[in-house]
């Protein structure tokens, strides 16, 4: 007589709120220490800050113009490069604008993270 | 019905999605796989799925017409769809992938703690995804209606089984490689006209994009109303009504043209305007929509924060590997949506 294979396991049910609520207590036993707890939160708050620094950036760039056109009517009947310049800034210039800000933060976020990372894996001297 | 290569070509598209969805099917195993494609997207794939689902005809279609009936100002919609997207890099792409949820109403029990916002982000989950699906279904319904003749309830019929197909046994891996796939064909098809076009106004010796005192006919040009209209007119201008061959002239003033109607006009005149759209200065103007300076801020604010509340967005966010990759994804899309607009713009301007 051959060997049966081993008998297919079982189907699981798997409620997915039970599954969330696990990985909360492994994950939340990160920071412990009341100096990592601290760290953390200054990581955060740089965090916070450059994404509001950006925010300020791009509602004055973008948010500004609607302004712009009706207080400065020349500026929305201008037509450099033989295109109305309304059509220009928000046709065309806006697109690489958002994506040069979203740009900028990613490198100051990633950088942000590598100083943290460096910081809490520095050897006590 | 009039262009043969139209139903291959919604058969085709049909085809291939379900067999990258059948190609996702031999990868979904466990309930990572098929919630979150066990968290291994790249965030290029990612991004591009995330484009795919967030273009579409509204996108195509619709900002196209917007423009041409209320005025540049329209743009906004564009400019503050992809706005959206830095909102939700800048603040909510990477805390929201390292909460380790998910879903929507995951994240909700597990940063607020309560189990009552958790069933009423569920809640708001559905409805959304109602607003979503109901014009979905009508739009598969009228495009097959509209192509082939088939009753209308045959493309909704045919777009539910493919799509429950997919994602009941693919998961969400086979979704990201559909919805990737959707974006580059999307975006090939809104880049290929503004090439032909872009060629063909090089080829005229190009001619001014935006003539102030309006657009005139190049060549004698003879237009259909499928519909009826009322035509503005600005200067006199020497028309045949068909089915009479004398030519007569339109004073200026509105007149009204009845479905079925045929009228050439010659090669010079002037484009009249539909009645209930702006003449061709006062669109290129901001500033002309009703509502003034409020509407147009009503709209930023809109769409800028509106993109972080879409839940088929940000549940892809939980398909990357940790937050730095949520990151990067969420500025690929940003580039994504913005080639896609910028040649939409193209293509607004060219039509």
């Amino acid at each position: 007589m051959t060997d049966l294979p081993p008998p297919a396991p079982g189907r699981v049910r798997i409620v997915l709120a039970e599954v969330a609520r696990r990985r909360r207590t492994s994950t939340e036993f990160a920071e412990q220490s009341p100096v990592g707890d601290a760290l953390l939160r200054g990581l955060v708050r740089t965090q916070l800050a450059h994404a509001l620094r950006f925010t300020a950036i791009v509602l004055v760039g973008l948010g500004g113009l609607p302004l712009l056109f009706a207080l400065v009517p020349s500026a929305a009947t201008a037509r450099p490069l033989g295109i109305s310049l309304p059509w220009l800034l928000l046709g065309v210039a806006s697109f690489p604008f958002l994506y040069g800000v979203g740009a900028l933060y990613v490198r100051l976020a990633e950088r942000t993270e590598q100083e943290f990372t460096d910081l809490i894996e520095r050897p006590e001297q | 019905m009039t262009n043969p290569y139209a139903l291959p070509a919604v058969l085709a598209v049909t085809a291939v999605t379900v067999v990258i969805g059948a190609y996702g099917l031999r990868l979904a195993r466990s309930t990572s796989d098929l919630l979150v494609a066990s968290r291994t997207v790249s965030p290029r794939w990612n991004a591009a799925a995330i484009g795919g689902e967030y273009l579409s005809a509204a996108s195509f279609l619709g900002v196209a017409g917007l423009v041409l009936k209320e005025g540049v100002d329209m743009l906004w919609y564009p400019v503050g769809f992809a706005a959206g997207y830095l909102a939700l890099l800048l603040f909510v792409a990477a805390p929201l992938r390292r909460s380790g949820a998910f879903t929507l109403p995951d994240f909700c029990e597990l940063r607020l703690g309560s189990t009552r916002m958790r069933k009423l982000s569920a809640v708001f989950v559905i409805f959304i995804g109602w607003l979503y699906l109901v014009p979905q279904f009508q739009g598969a319904g009228l495009t097959l209606q509209t192509v082939t003749g088939w009753p209308y309830y045959v493309g909704s019929l045919l777009v539910a089984a493919v799509v429950t197909g997919n994602v009941a046994l693919g998961g969400m891996r086979a979704i990201t490689f559909v919805q990737a796939f959707q974006y580059w064909l999307k975006l090939t098809a809104l880049a290929v006209p503004v090439i032909f076009l872009l060629l063909h106004w090089q080829a005229q010796g190009r001619p001014e994009i935006t003539p102030p005192e309006g657009d005139t006919f190049l060549t004698a040009t003879t237009v259909h109303f499928d519909s009826p209209a009322v035509l503005t007119v600005t200067t006199p201008t020497t028309v045949t009504v068909a089915p009479s061959a004398t030519p007569q002239v339109l004073e200026p003033g509105e007149h009204t043209f009845a479905a079925g109607s045929e009228v050439t006009f010659p090669a010079g005149a002037p484009v009249p305007h539909v009645s209930g759209t702006l003449d061709a200065p006062g669109w290129l103007r901001p500033g002309t929509v009703p509502g003034g300076l409020f509407a147009i801020y009503s709209l930023i604010f809109a769409t800028f924060l509106g993109t972080m509340g879409l839940p088929h967005v940000l549940v892809r966010f939980y398909t990357n590997p940790d937050g730095a990759a949520a990151r990067r994804t969420t500025l690929v899309v940003l580039g994504l949506v913005g080639l896609f607009y910028l040649s939409g713009a193209g293509l607004d301007r060219a039509a």
